[in-house]
């Protein structure tokens, strides 16, 4: 993790402008250095959070336990901003990441409890449903031509009702063995942490380096050059949503696991913070820029925010106002970085 | 004491990212006079009009308008002194109307803010019987044709009381007829007082119609004249100023033929196409812009599906899937808008080089930065692009060494064939000289060349063989040694129809 993490700065060091040549104040200048590197800002963002919290509340924050629960409720998230932060990199994203998780977790549950398939099976369908909404999605956008805003909106109703058609109140409980995919744990955190971390490590790693994801920052720099480029855009976009289909079909078969229960309201309105998330971690409606650990790490810093309310007792109806402040200022900074350029 | 110039610019510089577009400039135009700016390509013409029409704030200079001083001039302020500038890409709106786009900076408006239509219709058909043209106000924007365009971005400056006027190479999309009505409406607004900045690389025109002409060399002014007083050739040795940019070679020893384009039809442009390109062999496609030369490249390139004709490679016919294929089968495309299809602004010189060969920079499919940067290097190298680092993103570069990474980029996969969509739009002199030396290093080794060009001072110098395009149609060839832009262009019009010209605007 460490590793790709450095790899990943590096790269994305290098292929920076050099910084002005005169001499500016210190402050400014650690301002510009921050302002820079988005995964930096989180990371001395997510530092400050931490290290405030275990000083203040030595017995409730650093705990083998209650870091455990943050992971827990940030592998989700996780696992969904790595599709997102790829789609967005391609300068499209994805509203219907709730609905088809649902989808994917209501299937699997029916599988395995109502037709009494074994576990895999269930894990199997799910993902299936996952990779076939994705696939439509894509179709949507590139084939028939319709904005990933408004296509992704229409199916995010779409799959959200099919979710209801399929199993109306839900499937509950599921199997022992299936409830096994997400509840067992591994040197302290339960699986769903360790997938996130599988996928965020393998897909950090991909979007950094790989000639085939490298294409995707071509896409959403100028999608016209890289179509006469050699890019086959549309089929890539494509290959694109099918890739957070199938994230949001895995994080629907967790989800349901962990509960050992499919829920067909489950990942209602998850997009907007998954989006959030990736617009924190460096990605812009605009496309061409981003990558997955800044994502995740806007995922972390979201549901630390939210540990730390909690433990501080403020209202947890206050973690939106903070998460939202906290994107319009990371987007504040980002404009400030672009007239400084131009 | 005279009275003061309708213009006065002094001492007016602006710089951009790597190139100073203006230095030292100072301009005086009086009232009643038409005032040609002339020079090449980037010479900073385009960017002074743009200045004096609020569009730029300049660096550093000032500005009289009538005596009185400009400051802080937008576009908005310049509208309300009766400044108006059309611009080459013009700037109407295509889904309004003609009259709504003639008064779109300052609406008639009734109660509660409505517009009030039959007014500016009204207005804007006494605007139009005035310029003696007629347009029906109620026309929407889309559906005129350029020269119809152009008079309405006109009629927008005369819905203000009109005092300066900025025509920014007002005939490059126009038929000869439609210069000429140009013209005589341009002589009209003169008559009433109206000052015209005229701004062309066309010579003939200048002497057709300008009073007095102000050239500018890489953003320097190299002289005003009376155009009574001068004559071509000095103006031509004002504007170039150095010796000739570039000798044409010896004839090529060309070698087999690379690509046969047979009665090439892709609508809506492109009609009925047909040429050869031999290994060593640099030919033009010349013709008005519109003329579905553009649309040709990209048919052959996969980007269009052509509708009829055959295309062969080396002999053996193609139809490709996109442009993917072509690049496979040995065919490389600069298209003409470097910014808009060509190159990835934020990236950097040497992720857009590799853009075309990422599987060559990669091993079992993960990128070398070590190869990618060879890569670059050797084309920075090559191309003598003015990087400090092959990691600077490519905003940072002036126009020029943008050209030259996007022909590196074209060059990385080696190609059998490339295509060239206007070589040299928007770099500077030096650039330009270059990038003739490198296209003739190129077809000396071996490469077939296919470069369109609007510019036939250009196409005159590079081509081998030129085939003139007009209307979507192949109608004619000339050898590249010894034709005149004359012959040319009387090809080029002689089969204009408007209706072609209009299907592009």
């Amino acid at each position: 993790m460490n590793d790709v993490q450095a790899e990943t700065a590096s790269e994305q060091d290098s292929t920076r402008p050099p910084s002005a040549s005169a001499r500016p104040s210190l402050a400014s200048r650690i301002l510009v250095t921050l302002a820079e590197s988005r995964p930096l800002t989180l990371l001395v963002l997510i530092a400050v959070l931490v290290i405030g919290m275990s000083v203040l509340y030595p017995n409730n924050f650093p705990t083998p336990s209650n870091i455990s629960a943050v992971m827990l409720n940030a592998a989700q998230n996780g696992i969904l901003v790595t599709g997102m932060m790829l789609l967005m990199i391609a300068g499209v994203f994805d509203l219907s990441i709730g609905s088809i998780l649902a989808l994917a977790g209501v299937w699997a549950g029916v599988v395995v409890h109502v037709w009494g398939y074994p576990a895999p099976a269930g894990l199997l369908v799910g993902l299936a449903v996952g990779i076939v909404a994705g696939a439509f999605n894509g179709f949507l956008v590139t084939r028939v031509g319709i904005n990933a805003l408004i296509a992704t909106l229409g199916t995010l109703a779409i799959y959200r009702g099919l979710t209801y058609v399929t199993a109306g109140t839900g499937v509950t409980p599921i199997s022992d063995e299936f409830k096994a995919y997400g509840q067992t744990v591994i040197l302290g955190f339960q699986t769903p942490f360790w997938i996130m971390l599988a996928i965020v490590g393998t897909f950090a790693w991909a979007i950094a380096r790989t000639a085939f994801f490298r294409q995707f920052y071509f896409i959403g720099g100028n999608a016209r050059a890289a179509k006469l480029s050699g890019i086959r855009v549309a089929r890539l976009t494509v290959v694109g949503f099918v890739i957070m289909g199938l994230l949001a079909g895995l994080a629907g078969v967790i989800g349901a696991s962990r509960l050992n229960s499919a829920v067909v309201s489950a990942g209602i309105s998850v997009e907007l913070s998954v989006i959030t998330a990736a617009v924190l971690g460096g990605a812009s409606l605009r496309g061409g820029e981003g990558s997955v650990i800044g994502g995740v790490l806007g995922v972390m810093f979201i549901a630390l925010v939210q540990n730390a309310m909690i433990i501080n007792s403020i209202g947890i109806f206050w973690q939106p106002i903070v998460t939202g402040s906290v994107l319009l200022l990371a987007v504040s900074l980002d404009r400030f970085k672009r007239s400084r350029r131009t | 004491m005279t009275a003061p110039p309708r213009l006065a610019v002094r001492s007016t510089r602006k710089r951009f990212p790597g190139v100073q577009a203006l230095d030292d400039v100072s301009l005086e135009v009086r009232p009643g006079e038409i005032h040609a700016l002339l020079g090449e390509n980037g010479a900073g013409k385009s960017t002074l009009g743009k200045v004096i029409g609020g569009v730029y704030a300049p660096d550093t200079g000032e500005m009289d308008l009538d005596g009185t001083p400009l400051r802080g001039l937008d576009e908005h302020m310049a509208a309300g002194l009766g400044i108006a500038i059309v611009h080459q890409e013009g700037s109407l709106v295509s889904q309004l109307t003609v009259a709504e786009n003639v008064f779109a900076g300052h609406p008639i408006t009734k109660s509660f803010g409505r517009v009030d239509r039959a007014e500016i219709r009204r207005r804007t058909k006494a605007i139009m019987s005035d310029m003696g043209v007629e347009i029906d106000p109620g026309a929407m924007v889309y559906s005129l044709s350029a020269a119809q365009a152009q008079i309405v971005e006109i009629a927008k400056g005369l819905s203000h009381d009109l005092r300066l006027l900025i025509l920014d190479e007002p005939t490059a999309a126009l038929t000869l007829t439609e210069t000429k009505r140009l013209f005589v409406l341009l002589r009209r607004l003169k008559e009433t007082g109206v000052a015209v900045i005229y701004i062309s690389h066309r010579l003939a025109e200048i002497f057709e119609l300008c009073d007095r002409v102000t050239v500018l060399k890489d953003g320097r002014v190299t002289g005003t004249r009376d155009v009574q007083h001068t004559t071509m050739d000095e103006l031509i040795r004002l504007m170039v100023g150095r010796e000739v940019l570039f000798q044409r070679g010896p004839a090529p020893t060309v070698g087999d033929v690379i690509l046969e384009v047979d009665h090439l039809v892709s609508p809506p442009v492109v009609e009925d196409i047909s040429f050869t390109v031999r290994a060593g062999e640099l030919v033009c496609l010349a013709g008005l812009v519109g003329s579905g030369r553009s649309e040709a490249c990209e048919a052959i390139f996969g980007v269009h599906r052509p509708a009829s004709g055959t295309i062969r490679l080396k002999g053996r016919e193609v139809q490709f899937g996109g442009p993917w294929d072509a690049i496979a089968a040995g065919i490389g495309m600069m298209p003409e808008d470097r910014k808009d299809g060509g190159l990835f602004l934020d990236h950097s010189v040497a992720q857009n080089i590799s853009a075309t060969v990422l599987h060559t920079v990669s091993r079992r499919g993960v990128i070398s930065k070590r190869m990618t940067e060879e890569l670059a290097d050797r084309f920075i190298k090559m191309l003598r692009i003015a990087t400090p680092s092959p990691w600077q993103t490519l905003d940072n570069l002036s126009g020029g060494n943008q050209q030259k990474v996007l022909l590196a980029k074209w060059l990385a996969p080696e190609p059998a064939l490339l295509i060239v969509d206007e070589p040299t739009r928007g770099v500077d002199v030096g650039a330009r000289a270059e990038i003739y030396r490198i296209l003739g290093d190129l077809k000396a080794r071996g490469l077939a060349i296919v470069v369109v060009s609007s510019d036939l001072p250009e196409v005159l110098t590079l081509a081998d063989r030129i085939i003139v395009i007009a209307a979507g149609r192949s109608v004619g060839e000339l050898p590249g040694e010894g034709a005149t832009e004359e012959d040319v262009l009387r090809l080029a019009t002689r089969y204009t129809r408007l209706d072609a010209v209009e299907k592009v605007a």
